[in-house]
């Protein structure tokens, strides 16, 4: 497929879809581009409605691309929210950290590093969909293991873990970092144009 | 949410929140804390919260003896070092101290991500419940639940406030019918705003029973839990 045509075709579909679409669903759709040309064709929408003066970009987070509006365009559209998003509470986000760069973790590990108990904590992260047992320890009362969700990128508008603040610091504890993909920044939120 | 019951001493998250503002406030490495001085304050506070009879976690009380312990300890005579020799008594609270202040610090760079996005709205993210031709399909219990949810939004009045609560249900079914003269629809939610008050939204709620049980009105959701929205009866 040619590059204008598959231009308005990832632009259609992701303009219909409800639901972010991943590189692999898109790459599926459209039999079998490679994800990196998906990337490419993304930005180039994303210059397009920039020089176009759009209110909107392709962002990609959690692993889909999905359309959001500009950041300073957010106060019209909380006029036509009926609510405001709560902010999440310090303590949470301590948890969540800890979480998110030590994970999986279990309880314990977690309160051995904030020095409190963090039941209650834990239970509104794990209600809120925000983290998620990964699984059960091997060790002594096999002890649930905490880790981050996919809401959890949603909801901090990342791509993948590895693009949270820092991470590389915590990548050399054995763990297998997500391979990096080098995507175009063209498409990253600006405002104006 | 759940955590917001917990009890917290002041606005420190833990012990290890409140040694770090202590350490802060004096302007000492964390690595060298002055731990005869920072202990007189950390038992100053705690006695401080005591005198106005707030609660406070246990962990509280087990960092104050380890403080304490460190405090002894330190007496003891020990070889003198530029760093912390293995067996500086300090040596395990720094470490848990430094592990602590680097997750705090994390998680104030998660507060800038959770703002930024904050002001992101996905295509589709806003639910627009007031858009045409709504479908039916509302049970009783959905709107049972609606209204729970409400009541359970409204804040409770003060016990001391006692003032006639002037609202009758006749009121309440003649501004229905009324809005609804006036317009096609009419949002559930929208009747909430009018008048908060516990007695009103309950008033409200039975007349919309009411008015649907004599055929008068006719009540649409367009999405399964979606916004109820009032209609004029449709046959």
């Amino acid at each position: 497929m040619r590059d204008e045509e598959l231009k308005q075709v990832i632009e259609a579909l992701l303009f219909a879809a409800t639901s972010p679409l991943s590189s692999q669903k898109l790459s599926d759709l459209v039999g079998g581009i490679k994800s990196n040309r998906i990337g490419r064709i993304v930005a180039e929408l994303n210059t397009e409605y920039q020089k176009g003066g759009r209110g909107f970009r392709i962002q990609e987070i959690a692993g889909g691309y999905q359309f959001y509006t500009l950041p300073h365009l957010a106060p019209w559209i909380e006029r036509l929210v009926a609510e405001k998003r709560r902010k999440l509470s310090r303590q949470a986000l301590e948890t969540l950290a800890i979480i998110a760069y030590k994970g999986p973790i279990n309880r314990l590990q977690i309160e051995a590093i904030r020095g409190v108990c963090s039941d209650g904590v834990l239970k509104t992260l794990l209600e809120r969909g925000l983290i998620q047992i990964k699984g059960r320890e091997k060790s002594l009362g096999r002890p649930f293991l905490y880790g981050t969700s996919k809401a959890f990128l949603r909801y901090f508008g990342l791509r993948r873990l590895s693009d949270l603040p820092g991470w590389k610091e915590f990548s050399d504890r054995g763990q297998v970092e997500a391979k990096q993909i080098s995507i175009p920044h063209g498409h990253s939120l600006q405002e104006g144009g | 949410m759940v955590e917001d019951y917990q009890v917290k001493l002041g606005f420190f998250q833990g012990p290890l929140d409140l040694l770090l503002h202590l350490i802060k406030a004096e302007q000492v490495e964390i690595s060298d804390i002055p731990i005869a001085r920072i202990t007189d304050q950390y038992l100053e506070y705690i006695k401080f919260m005591r005198s106005l009879n707030l609660e406070f976690a246990g962990e509280f009380l087990v960092m104050a003896a380890t403080l304490l312990r460190i405090k002894a300890e330190m007496l003891l005579p020990r070889p003198k070092g530029d760093d912390l020799p293995e067996d500086d008594p300090r040596r395990e609270l720094v470490e848990m101290l430094k592990e602590y202040k680097k997750f705090k610090e994390l998680a104030e760079n998660l507060r800038g991500l959770e703002e930024k996005s904050s002001r992101l709205y996905p295509r589709g993210g806003v639910s627009t419940p007031w858009g045409d031709e709504p479908e039916e399909g509302l049970t009783p219990f959905l709107l049972w639940r609606t209204l729970r949810e409400i009541l359970n939004k409204v804040p409770k009045t003060s016990a001391h406030l006692i003032s006639p609560e002037e609202a009758t249900l006749r009121e309440k079914m003649d501004l229905l019918l009324r809005l609804l003269e006036e317009r096609r629809q009419i949002r559930f939610t929208e009747l909430i705003h009018q008048d908060p008050r516990r007695i009103a939204l309950i008033l409200v709620f039975v007349a919309i029973l009411e008015l649907a049980k004599q055929k008068r009105i006719t009540l649409r959701q367009e999405t399964p839990f979606g916004e109820i929205l009032i209609c004029p009866f449709s046959g």
